[in-house]
């Protein structure tokens, strides 16, 4: 590994202002993908900025009010999985913060992080995609971005130079939502993720999102499938939900790679899209009986 | 959980679950690995390596690495026989020596060493290896086990390497004609006449994967030399057999020659014999300063791997299902250099036939080089490929006559006492005895297990593991006794994390009827300690173990004389807890008669035990036997397979510590999982696609059974201390074959290849038909349409 320089943070507009200035210059939080990267060759950078002592980075916050969930960039897995809070409010995202990689990337990656390196295989986004959350990018024009707009290809971050992505905001399901989302793991990271969101409000689809990651280049939401979903009865989606996998499958921009041929991943996404047709219908039914309790 | 069949009466020490004795130290941290060893001035090394499977070396060039600030040392093979290295050999290896320590002339695998730098830093070093442009002029070159055995494939090694002999048996290795260099038979009966008087011939060609050890820690050398002294720290589980190479290629007196194997992170094989250390050695002497070589992971995959297989077997059966004979062919993926391959061939074809007393048989089997990184040996050498092949095998005979598949093992294994291959140690177990136990906890764990989803295939395998360990004589142990009354043990077996040590501390402890806690091992150091051949092939706890029991005797006999020396009471002096006792009852603290017979308050009382040839007249010492049985969940929508509860019977003599055993037996089960469910190197043109952490998957905890059974038959007649015999390596091998019958018990799939990867499950229930899933499964609709 080239020598380099770490520079330690205390504000994001210093980050920012190092990372305009500095050549060769990237963010470091949880290292976890990016120390991974310079050991073996791949990347090489001169100075790391090192932000994880930046205080209003590292937060999570509940505001019950607005039936939303705030997570600073620099919150680790663990931290995420843990929260009591989102163990309620989130309890599908606690699930897969808390089964992500193995338990030292949990301890010292951050959603961040996990975010901005874009790996293609993590399933991170996919699930905050599911969840329709977006990320404040600040360092440049303070701007909204949904997860489409912040990963834009594998390994890449939808991020201009000097910008860094502050915090995550996870609206809080209402009970007329249902998610399902399934994950085919086999190494250290999935090799396919598929995701269902559902809204029920008066007992049929009103609106579906379906979501493959993991065997793509980026988590891709797949609106011909989701439209198959549209004006269904939960006994209609359940029905539909092979075909929904197999328009879902047939869609998705798969590669064969060391994980598995193409047509394998193609048949674990129909696999998976229609057990999270049924997941999404299961938690909606929970979801309601809770509230109505 | 495990559990035993016979008490052990009188024994105070062996049998008992003692903590072990790198406990603390690894707890703790404080357990000295070979690259935790600091010298001043230490130098770093780094290894430039070919990047094509074959070809000449037509130029290197170091001269921008020479002129590098801190660099210390540039290696190339030109370097090696002149001053100031003088190796007198540049070539080495356990069976034939034909692997160079640096490429002379002509590469053979990606990964081959080529040149070696050493610097101040390891950043100095990397960027110095960097700036070397080696020149290869690429040949033709044969990648895969086809390629090296079709006709006319270019030869990995066109000409052998003379007479010279490694430090393992002398074997008929022919080179210049194939690259089959080694071709061994063992036939007995008459095989082609009981294939013409078949009713029914059953067959199928079996394929093991290519795997890794992975042992935690990769190959770690450090090493300081000048011209009379070498000395070297290395995670070596043979340290004396290094010792040997090194004084050999360099000239060295023996005695001048100290390997130190403090710990090692794991072996499995790996580290058995000499890797990295005379490189190592070379850097040292030519920068005149210590050098540590501290392989990478993808590095450390790239020096050994185990032999991939593809195995042939047929069973010629009569009319009533009675085999008349069985037939294999296996040809062993050995890689660029032989390292142990042949004798890993040799033992497939022993551990392909198993313990069964076929009334006629033939196992043929060939070592073949192929221009990847070189295969030797792994837990168990062959034994896994030999029982996949003929487990699988036997489950598809049992099929064809309609048997039950253990009841059939059970009718074909060889009685005790049986000398069923000739000049052989007889079947030294009840292997009907231990298939039945098998039955037994078979049928506990099937009863207490549930599919994880109610939509999950449930079924049950087993299978057979028998292999004639080379587990040689050739072991010596020091027992000394102080003037506290405390032992000191040392032994030339490596610490590999199988608890050699607390095994010869049990043993010595029982011996001398002193408590555990007083009985120190010491680290293995060729400079000080006492000649043991190999940490290896299940051997240590019997042939070191029986060092330490005769060494300990010969302590315990001179104790009792020095003793009676110094007493009035003479008659019936005996030895109990830490005292000798006279028949009147009084008794007087070993330390205490170590002082008086020295005449001052310290002094020792040392002896040495040994285990020669002689001492074991036939091979093998023991036959090591297990069987093993699982029980697996199967989606058949997705093909992934978890394996529910496995359960294992082997035949060990005599437990000397149930806990560590418990450890090897278990270790050995998930490691099987690994070759079973999950582990295949993969190759591009000769270059392992997966040499990483990421990409090559090995078993993790959330694979092992939740319920894990393991059975120890004891009859207590093993050669080793106590009626113990060899163990830790027999459970390895009945793994795939279980699962792969439990498969088939779930599914009806017969599935030849391993891993049983969910998408190679998934391919074999394709393929099988949509009729054949379960009515109106999705998945089985959705692929008839695709293919």
């Amino acid at each position: 590994m080239r020598p380099f320089k770490v520079h330690p943070a205390s504000s994001t507009a210093e980050a920012s202002t190092l990372l305009k200035d500095l050549e060769d210059a990237t963010l470091y939080a949880g290292g976890t993908e990016l120390l991974l990267v310079m050991k073996e060759g791949f990347l090489e950078y001169d100075h790391l900025i090192d932000i994880k002592r930046i205080p209003s980075l590292c937060g999570i916050t509940i505001d019950r009010k607005a039936e939303k969930v705030t997570i600073g960039s620099t919150a680790t897995h663990t931290l995420i999985a843990k929260h009591p809070d989102i163990r309620q409010t989130l309890p599908l995202f606690a699930r897969i913060e808390g089964t992500l990689g193995n338990v030292r990337v949990r301890n010292s990656g951050t959603i961040g992080g996990n975010i901005c390196f874009a790996e293609p295989h993590s399933d991170i986004a996919a699930v905050l995609m599911l969840l329709d959350a977006r990320g404040l990018v600040v360092g440049g024009q303070e701007r909204w971005s949904d997860l489409g707009g912040l990963i834009v290809g594998a390994y890449e971050a939808g991020l201009q130079r000097g910008e860094i992505l502050d915090r995550v905001e996870i609206p809080i399901p209402d009970p007329s939502i249902g998610l399902g989302y399934e994950r085919f793991k086999l190494s250290e990271r999935p090799m396919a993720v598929a995701g269902v969101r559902l809204r029920f409000p008066e007992g049929s689809v009103e609106s579906a999102t379906v979501i493959v990651g993991s065997c793509t280049p980026i988590p891709t939401i797949v609106r011909a499938a989701a439209s198959l979903l549209v004006g269904k009865t939960p006994a209609e989606v359940e029905a539909a939900s092979e075909g929904v996998g197999r328009v879902a499958a047939d869609a998705a921009d798969i590669i064969s790679d060391n994980e598995g041929s193409e047509d394998f991943k193609r048949h674990i996404i129909s696999v998976l899209v229609r057990r999270a047709c049924s997941g999404a219908i299961d938690d909606w039914q929970n979801r309601r009986a809770q509230n109505d309790a | 959980m495990s559990a035993r069949s016979e008490g052990h009466g009188h024994l105070k020490q062996v049998g008992t679950p003692a903590r072990r004795q790198d406990a603390l130290a690894k707890v703790t941290g404080s357990a000295v690995f070979s690259g935790d060893v600091q010298l001043d001035k230490v130098l770093h090394a780094v290894i430039v390596r070919s990047t094509h499977a074959k070809g000449r070396v037509l130029s290197i060039d170091t001269a921008a690495a020479k002129a590098m600030d801190g660099v210390e040392a540039v290696l190339t093979a030109e370097d090696l026989m002149v001053a100031p290295v003088r190796a007198k050999a540049l070539r080495f290896g356990p069976i034939t020596q034909d692997q160079p320590i640096l490429a002379e002339g002509s590469v053979r695998y990606i990964g081959e060493p080529v040149a070696a730098v050493c610097a101040v830093d390891l950043e100095s070093a990397r960027q110095a290896a960097k700036s070397i442009i080696v020149d290869i002029d690429p040949e033709e070159a044969a990648t895969t086990l086809e390629e090296s055995l079709a006709p006319g494939a270019p030869l990995v090694h066109p000409i052998g390497y003379g007479l010279d002999r490694g430090t393992g048996p002398s074997l008929p290795l022919v080179y210049g004609e194939s690259n089959a260099v080694l071709s061994h038979d063992i036939t007995s009966g008459d095989v082609d006449a009981a294939f013409a008087a078949a009713d029914k011939v059953i067959e199928g060609t079996y394929e093991f994967p290519s795997s890794y050890h992975y042992a935690m820690e990769p190959h770690t050398v450090v090493a300081s030399a000048d011209s009379e002294r070498i000395t070297v720290w290395s995670s070596a589980q043979h340290p004396y057999l290094v010792q040997r190479d090194i004084a050999r290629l360099f000239g060295h007196p023996v005695s001048k020659v100290r390997v130190v194997a403090s710990f090692l992170g794991g072996g499995f094989g790996s580290k058995s014999f000499t890797h990295m250390e005379p490189l190592t050695i070379a850097l040292a002497k030519t920068a005149r300063r210590p050098v540590r070589l501290e392989l990478s992971v993808g590095e450390a995959m790239k020096v050994t791997r185990r032999h991939n297989a593809r195995m042939h077997a047929r069973s010629a059966v009569d009319a009533e299902g009675k085999i008349l004979a069985f037939d294999a062919e296996l040809f062993l993926d050995s890689g660029a250099y032989a390292l142990t391959g042949p004798l890993v061939a040799i033992k497939a074809a022993v551990r392909a036939l198993s313990g069964y007393d076929f009334p006629n048989y033939r196992v043929k089997s060939h070592f073949v080089y192929v221009n990847t990184s070189p295969a030797g040996s792994y837990r168990a050498i062959g034994g896994p490929q030999g029982a996949w092949c003929v487990e699988s095998h036997l489950d598809e005979v049992a099929d064809a006559i309609g048997a039950d598949p253990v009841e059939l093992r059970k009718d074909l294994v060889a009685p005790q006492g049986k000398e069923f291959r000739v000049g052989r140690l007889e079947m030294d177990a009840d292997l009907r005895k231990n298939l039945t136990k098998l039955q037994e906890l078979m049928r506990q764990a099937e009863a207490q297990v549930t599919a994880p989803v109610a939509s999950w295939k449930v079924g049950t395998g087993a299978a057979l593991g028998v292999a004639d360990p080379g587990a040689l004589p050739g072991s010596s142990a020091i027992v000394k006794l102080s003037s506290d009354g405390s032992v000191t043990v040392m032994v030339g077996s490596s610490e590999l994390g199988q608890g050699v040590r607390t095994i010869v501390a049990q043993v010595a402890a029982e011996t001398l009827d002193v408590g555990i806690d007083c009985v120190s091992v010491m680290e293995t150091d060729t400079g000080y300690g006492p000649y043991d051949t190999s940490t290896g092939a299940s051997r240590s706890t019997t042939m070191t173990g029986l060092a330490t029991y005769r060494a300990a005797r010969k302590v315990r006999d001179r104790l009792l004389e020095a003793a009676a020396k110094h007493s009035e009471e003479v008659e019936d002096l005996h030895t109990e807890g830490g005292s000798v006792v006279a028949a009147s009852g009084k008794s007087r603290p070993y330390g205490d008669i170590v002082s008086e017979r020295w005449g001052q308050a310290g002094g020792n009382l040392i002896e040495v035990g040994e285990v020669i040839g002689e001492d074991f007249p036939r091979t093998p010492p023991f036959w090591e036997i297990s069987s093993g049985a699982a029980t697996i969940g199967v989606d058949e929508e997705t093909g992934e397979i978890k394996v529910l509860a496995y359960s294992c019977v082997s035949d060990v003599g005599r437990v000397i510590n149930p806990v560590t055993l418990e450890g090897q037996e278990e270790g050995a089960i998930a490691q099987g999982l690994g070759h079973t469910l999950l582990e295949s190197l993969r190759w591009e043109g000769g270059d392992m696609l997966n040499s990483s952490i990421i990409d090559y998957r090995v078993p993790r905890f959330d694979d092992i059974p939740p319920l894990m059974n393991s059975h120890f038959i004891e009859d207590g007649q093993g050669p080793g201390p106590f009626g113990s015999k060899g163990g830790g390596e027999g459970p390895i091998m009945p793994v795939a074959g279980a699962v792969a019958a439990a498969l088939h018990a779930a599914t009806g799939l017969r599935i030849r290849d391993l891993p049983l990867t969910p998408e190679r499950v998934w391919r074999a229930l394709r393929s099988r038909g949509s009729d054949a899933i379960k009515d109106g499964s999705p998945s089985a609709a959705n692929d008839a349409g695709k293919d």
